[in-house]
């Protein structure tokens, strides 16, 4: 099958096409609108500057912290060695451990504070054709956020793509070491990291987040199980009809679970409810990409006609928190921009979570 | 004189951007306001024009998307895309022939299967030619984020594809 964007990059309406010139008398009326009045007075190029620098800095940072946690977890083989510790015995069935974190989270007392903090990055692994071979690289993001009663402020910033691990830079450097990476269908990516990008949210301006569309619906969210797992579905893509109610509910609740400011109880549900899935599995004891300890549950999901992947989520026993989860592989057809069984495809880490009265 | 200058660099990004702006906007809100929005995005964009960054494209399509949602209501939106997609696929609004106008014809009707999140990314990337970092910073995300929704997305457009009796069918407001 042809790649999705390249049949939708040739489908583009020829009225969209940017090289149009403008009506000589639209372009002069809608000029004319906009310089009616003079622009604003305000200048923040100063604070504009010492902003890019502070955050070029702690880009550099990150991104080399980055770096040093997925070389540590990479074999001279390419195999990761992260997470999963099959030999370890198992003592808890996924249901159990689902169980007994949405039993903890429920107990937990959200401290006081009006806004709840978090960070969050995001790592997405692509392969990458080259005269030198394939490689693959990874892209990472950070974002960070402080929901309110009724806003929410979010700092984002990318810190960059870079070839995933020692070999994809071996094959990467023999390349020409390129500082843009040009994926199928026109998609680009560049290694140098961006600007932090702050913004606003409403509480009916749409998010993304799992299934939750606004601040509004996260907040009028059941405790009752059996309620909230008929919000989920209602809110089930028509399209996605390949993936299972059930490989559904589990992305679902893995995401919601993980990154949305739920209130105890509603987190607890959710869990409850990933419990009594069918085909969830337990991989026992597993580390996150931060290195921390915890408990890992997953479910193999179709994620394409021809592909199968592993959701994982990593759970901290002591707090029934999820800390992260990651996407890798599990069955696909060869082909060169793909990636193949075994690798991981994305990760989602909570890096911290917490409530302040405090936000920028 | 140095408002001169601005003015002259505004309308310099004013003759670069515009119809992108205009192709965004038309292609999610349709064509009954999109004349307004882009003429109030350019109005915004005059007046905080010391905050318009050095590729101004993404930013300006952030306004215009915000000033789309104060517009039109998410149910309006969708009907007004799917009005668009079905003079998209008619073999006249585009002067091709034959297979063109097949594939055409469904590649719109697989897009308008989609959510509004989906399809917003798809275009952004696909008919405005973005990179996960620009597109990213329309929708408000990182482009890591951007790149798993659209790899979710694409998954989902090859999927109703792939279904050539994909009805023009209004999907919920799924946004992984």
């Amino acid at each position: 099958m042809k790649h999705g964007l390249e049949v939708l990059a040739a489908a583009r309406p020829p009225e969209l096409d940017p090289d149009l010139p403008v009506p000589p008398d639209v372009r002069h009326k809608e000029l004319a609108t906009a310089l009616r009045n003079a622009p604003r007075a305000v200048r923040r190029a100063r604070r504009r500057r010492w902003a890019t620098v502070l955050a070029t800095a702690t880009a550099m940072a990150l991104a080399a912290a980055g770096v040093v946690v997925f070389l540590t977890s990479v074999r001279g083989d390419g195999s990761r060695t992260d997470g999963i510790q099959p030999r370890t015995p198992v003592p808890l069935s996924a249901r159990q451990v689902l169980l007994t974190a949405a039993d903890t989270a429920a107990a937990r007392r959200d401290a006081a504070g009006q806004y709840f903090h978090f960070v969050v990055t995001r790592r997405i692994y692509q392969p990458v054709m080259s005269p030198a071979g394939r490689y693959v690289v990874v892209d990472v993001g950070r974002e960070e956020g402080w929901f309110g009663p009724d806003d929410r402020v979010d700092q984002i910033q990318d810190l960059g793509t870079h070839p995933a691990g020692p070999r994809d830079e071996a094959t990467w450097r023999a390349a020409g070491s390129p500082r843009r990476f040009l994926f199928r269908g026109g998609l680009w990516q560049s290694m140098s990291p961006g600007p932090v990008d702050t913004r606003r949210i409403g509480p009916d301006d749409p998010f993304f987040g799992g299934p939750i569309k606004n601040l509004a619906e996260l907040a009028a969210l059941p405790t009752d199980l059996q309620a909230l797992q008929e919000i989920l579905l209602k809110r089930r893509p028509a399209a996605s009809a390949a993936e299972t109610a059930a490989e559904y509910l589990f992305d679902a609740g893995a995401t919601m679970s993980l990154e949305a400011p739920l209130k105890p109880q509603v987190r607890a549900a959710l869990l409850r409810m990933m419990a009594g899935l069918p085909g969830i599995a337990s991989l026992g004891r597993a580390t996150d990409s931060q290195g921390r300890a915890g408990t890992a549950v997953a479910m193999t999901v179709r994620t394409g006609a021809t592909e199968t992947s592993r959701i994982r989520l990593i759970i901290d026993p002591a707090t029934g928190m999820p800390l992260g989860q990651d996407l890798t592989v599990v069955s696909t057809v060869d082909g060169p921009t793909r990636l193949r069984a075994g690798q991981i495809s994305a990760a989602t880490t909570l890096v911290s979570a917490g409530w302040t009265s405090t936000h920028p | 004189v140095e408002v001169a200058d601005e003015a002259d660099r505004f309308t310099a990004i004013y003759d670069s951007c515009r119809q992108r702006v205009w192709a965004y906007v038309v292609s999610k809100g349709g064509r009954e306001v999109v004349e307004e929005v882009v003429s109030e995005t350019f109005t915004v964009a005059w007046r905080r024009f010391a905050d318009l960054p050095d590729d101004p494209l993404p930013w300006l399509l952030g306004v215009a998307r915000n000033i789309l949602r104060d517009t039109l209501r998410t149910q309006a939106r969708r009907e007004a895309f799917t009005a668009e997609a079905v003079r998209w696929a008619r073999p006249e609004a585009s002067g091709d022939i034959g297979d063109q106008v097949a594939e055409r014809s469904a590649a719109i009707r697989a897009l308008a299967s989609l959510s509004e999140q989906d399809r917003e990314m798809l275009m952004l990337v696909a008919w405005q030619g973005l990179g996960a970092r620009e597109a990213a910073r329309v929708v408000g995300c990182s482009a890591a984020t951007l790149r798993v929704r659209l790899h979710r997305a694409r998954k989902r457009f090859e999927q109703a594809l792939a279904q050539p009796d994909t009805e023009y069918a209004v999907s919920g407001g799924m946004v992984r």
